[in-house]
């Protein structure tokens, strides 16, 4: 009996110290700590041992070889060509985004009849696979029943029979490309866009009509400085979205024609994976890492910024 | 209320209509009974397995043919456990999912743990994966098949053995002939005009470049990819092979620039430039793996070089035609089957006619897989293979056999596993093309791959730097941009010799691959 309180008594008083608020929440953190340790940590950290080692997928451990594989990675005209190839697409894409997004945010930031419905179709390339999304490029892009040929030779712009060959021409492929990051982004970026237009107080605008603004000086001068901390936002995530993406080259291009749309996510799928090269794949992986790194902390810095303004 | 209920996630219903609120303790009692549940569930799902029969877990290809999944999964596989008391389960994926699915296999093996299926058929040599796999048992298979049915063909030796660690690091089942398919009537009228006379077919690739800018003129030019895909990377090499060069020699040393392969392979790459220059389109460079069917049966293309699945394709469309009742005489479909032909041979070069497999199939079983299930692995693949033959098949009650349900497809690396004769007896009288209206001897020439058919990185043997030069499309990007004047043929091929350097010295550093240079 006296042990059977004992037990009780033990209990109770654990239980009691677990609902305090300093035993409790960093209990509820952990999940989200493990998450990140576990999916985002662990796997930078492996890749970085990775990047020092000369790992195939056949022997995943390796051994050390310093920084050979670096060496390797800045004499490959290919990984130059990639670097390159990710940076241009990314700044092509957001340039796109933003000023498409903005000009959609602005059409749609008044109630009008359909507007759900545009929305939800402006949604719809956001919230499909990106995988399967862009096999459906691959057939509207294809080389022979190219639903776009089609429509130019409709239009009598392609002589019957002709196809563009979107896909094997260095440059309908790079715009291919960065038209299928543009269509894939622009619905997260409006959405955050009309997000900050429906935080505009009306008063501001109201008081610049009453000045005489037109639209544009009321854009410029009113709406653009009080969206830009929430437009940062926009881009900064657009930005880390396009810069690591591998999906859009690897199913469309496969980095072609010739490796001219290679970027450093496919290269290092193609060279760690399907060649078996893990730590040359890591290491070219790993070159993303500067520029991400970068991109993070204006992010969070953005974010604290529309915080504490708003 | 009760909707304010619901959407506060404070309060939980505890029957119906009647809720209560949620406190700290009911969330942590919650959260304890998740987390045992999760940490002993593998426990006592684990003690639940123990007590099953021997359970081999195989992943391989979704087949380009159909029936053969069918044959393999609904028969063979079933039948097989029954009568071997193994429970064997096979998953089936796209061809492309495969690398990626093996990388993370062998690291799991690597870290000593399960790594979820216990064998895998490759369409490639998967040279790379050498240290995680069961040599051991390769070498017992391919010893005792041997043993069984006779030699095992060169060009599957030298895509399954490492001359270096003298290791099997798989056992290739089949090949795939690789032949040219053209279109017969196209032929023939272009042939006349460019050659002066009508000639059945393609022998040599001069007859190709000369005939395929008649069929450009005509409309229907040289499909031949220049993209970074397979079969673009298989003509490529057919083509140097021809040539008399390669990406190494019999040791293992690079050598497509070095005298006297560099003219060789310089003169290759002037080839190729006038082959797409004056025979192809601009479609070759957005060429896909399905590309070579779909510009061929839609009709633009006269020419391509691809497994048999043109042809079969093309029959399975004139099938389809005949059973809805068209006329064999004047269906397009069945016409578009007479019209598509092979060549009997891989086209010659000045070097010889070498062609090669399209596709490799090759299983390999991971290591330290408990023991019961190494012999059932190694058992299954000594049935599969002596499976071939249809009277063992039948007899063995899992009819109609590797070579029946590939509608010949899957061509036998043991040579003798389906004997010459019950081959051509086949091919002969295909079923399939009589099921088309097709002539039914019209693949029998394929039976000539054993003599041009050649592996990846011939005359050396198919290693791991190859497999990564391979799959990374240095020699496919080498041609195109060649081909697209980007590059003169000599800066072209000093930048991919370099780089396939690279990718041999790092395996050389690994023990896997031979050579110096």
């Amino acid at each position: 009996m006296a042990v059977a309180q004992g037990i009780g008594g033990a209990l109770s008083r654990g239980r009691t110290w677990l609902e305090r608020d300093r035993v409790l929440a960093p209990i509820l953190l952990v999940p989200a700590v493990a998450y990140i340790v576990l999916l985002v940590g662990f796997p930078f950290l492996f890749a970085l041992y990775l990047s020092w080692t000369d790992a195939t997928t056949g022997n995943p451990f390796g051994r050390f070889i310093g920084l050979a594989n670096f060496a390797l990675v800045f004499q490959d005209p290919v990984a130059s060509r990639a670097l390159r190839n990710t940076f241009v697409f990314t700044l092509a894409a957001q340039v796109l985004v933003m000023v498409l997004s903005n000009v959609l945010a602005l059409a749609l930031r008044r109630p009008f009849r359909g507007r759900g419905a545009v929305m939800f179709l402006l949604l719809l390339p956001w919230v499909a696979p990106v995988s399967l999304s862009t096999i459906g490029w691959l057939w509207i892009l294809h080389a022979r029943f190219s639903v776009l040929d089609w429509a130019l030779r409709g239009l009598s712009l392609l002589p019957p029979g002709a196809n563009m060959f979107w896909l094997g021409r260095p440059d309908l492929a790079f715009g291919a490309v960065v038209a299928v990051h543009v269509w894939r982004m622009l619905p997260f970026a409006t959405v955050v866009l009309l997000a900050g237009h429906s935080a505009i107080p009306q008063d501001f605008l109201d008081q610049a009509e009453v000045d005489g603004a037109n639209l544009w000086q009321k854009y410029r001068h009113v709406m653009l400085p009080l969206l830009a901390p929430v437009a940062v936002v926009a881009l900064l995530f657009g930005t880390i979205f396009t810069f690591t993406d591998m999906t859009v080259v690897y199913v469309l291009t496969r980095g072609g024609p010739f490796d001219t749309t290679q970027v450093l996510a496919s290269l290092a799928f193609f060279k760690g994976i399907v060649g078996g090269n893990l730590s040359v794949g890591a290491t070219i992986s790993l070159l993303l890492f500067p520029v991400l790194l970068v991109a993070a902390v204006f992010v969070l810095r953005a974010a604290r910024r529309v915080e504490v303004g708003w | 209320m009760e909707d304010e209920r619901k959407q506060d996630g404070a309060w939980v219903q505890v029957a119906e209509g009647r809720w209560r609120r949620l406190t700290r303790r009911d969330f942590l009692r919650s959260a304890a009974a998740g987390a045992a549940v999760g940490s002993l569930g593998p426990l006592v799902l684990t003690e639940r397995t123990r007590a099953q029969p021997v359970t081999l877990r195989i992943l391989q290809w979704r087949h380009f043919v159909p029936p053969y999944d069918e044959w393999f999964n609904k028969v063979f596989a079933p039948k097989w456990g029954e009568k071997n008391g193994v429970r064997v389960v096979v998953e089936n994926v796209g061809v492309a999912e495969l690398p990626a699915i093996a990388a993370s296999e062998a690291a799991r093996v690597a870290a000593g743990a399960d790594p979820g299926h216990d064998m895998m058929q490759y369409l490639t040599p998967p040279a790379t994966l050498e240290r995680q796999v069961d040599t051991d048992a390769h070498r017992e298979v391919i010893e005792e098949l041997k043993r069984r049915v006779g030699p095992y063909i060169p060009l599957a030796e030298k895509s399954t053995y490492n001359p270096v660690t003298r290791r099997y690091f798989g056992v290739s089942d089949n090949f795939v002939p690789d032949p040219m398919h053209y279109r017969g009537w196209m032929w023939r009228q272009a042939s006349a005009k460019a050659l002066g006379s009508s000639t059945a077919g393609p022998v040599t690739w001069e007859d190709v470049l000369k005939v395929g800018r008649e069929l450009k003129r005509m409309g229907h030019p040289v499909g031949l990819g220049l993209s970074q895909e397979i079969d673009t990377a298989m003509w490529l090499r057919a083509l140097m092979y021809s040539w008399g060069t390669g990406e190494q020699d019999e040791a293992g040393n690079v050598v497509l620039d070095v005298p006297p392969f560099r003219q060789r392979t310089l003169d290759a790459l002037r080839f190729v430039r006038a082959l797409y220059n004056e025979t192809m389109f601009a479609g070759v460079f957005a060429w896909t793996a399905a590309s070579n069917n779909e510009e061929f049966l839609a009709g633009r293309i006269s020419v391509a070089m691809n497994a048999i699945s043109i042809t079969r394709t093309a029959q399975a469309l004139a099938a389809q035609a005949l059973k809805r009742g068209e006329d064999p005489n004047t269906s397009k479909a069945v016409l578009l089957a007479r019209d598509t032909l092979i060549t009997e041979r891989a086209p010659r070069g000045p070097a010889g006619a070498r062609g090669l497999e399209h596709v490799m199939g090759v299983y390999f079983i991971w290591r330290n897989r408990p023991r019961p299930v190494r012999e059932a692995a190694k058992k299954l693949l000594i049935d599969l293979v002596l499976s071939y033959d249809p009277d063992v098949a039948a007899r063995e009650g899992w009819p109609p056999g590797k070579f029946h349900a590939s509608q010949a497809y899957d061509y036998p690396t043991f040579q003798n596993a389906i004997s010459k004769q019950k081959r051509l007896a086949y091919l002969r009288d295909d079923p399939v093309a009589k099921a088309a209206g097709d002539r039914k001897d019209k693949l029998a020439t394929i039976e000539t791959a054993y003599e041009w058919a050649h592996n990846v990185g011939w005359p050396g043997p198919s290693s791991a730097a190859i497999d990564e030069v391979f799959n990374t499309w240095i020699l496919n990007v080498m041609f195109a941009r060649v081909a697209q004047g980007i590059d003169t043929p000599e800066q072209a091929l000093d930048a991919a010799a370099a780089q396939i350097r690279r990718v041999f010295q790092k395996w050389r550093e690994q023990g896997l691959v031979g050579g110096r240079r």
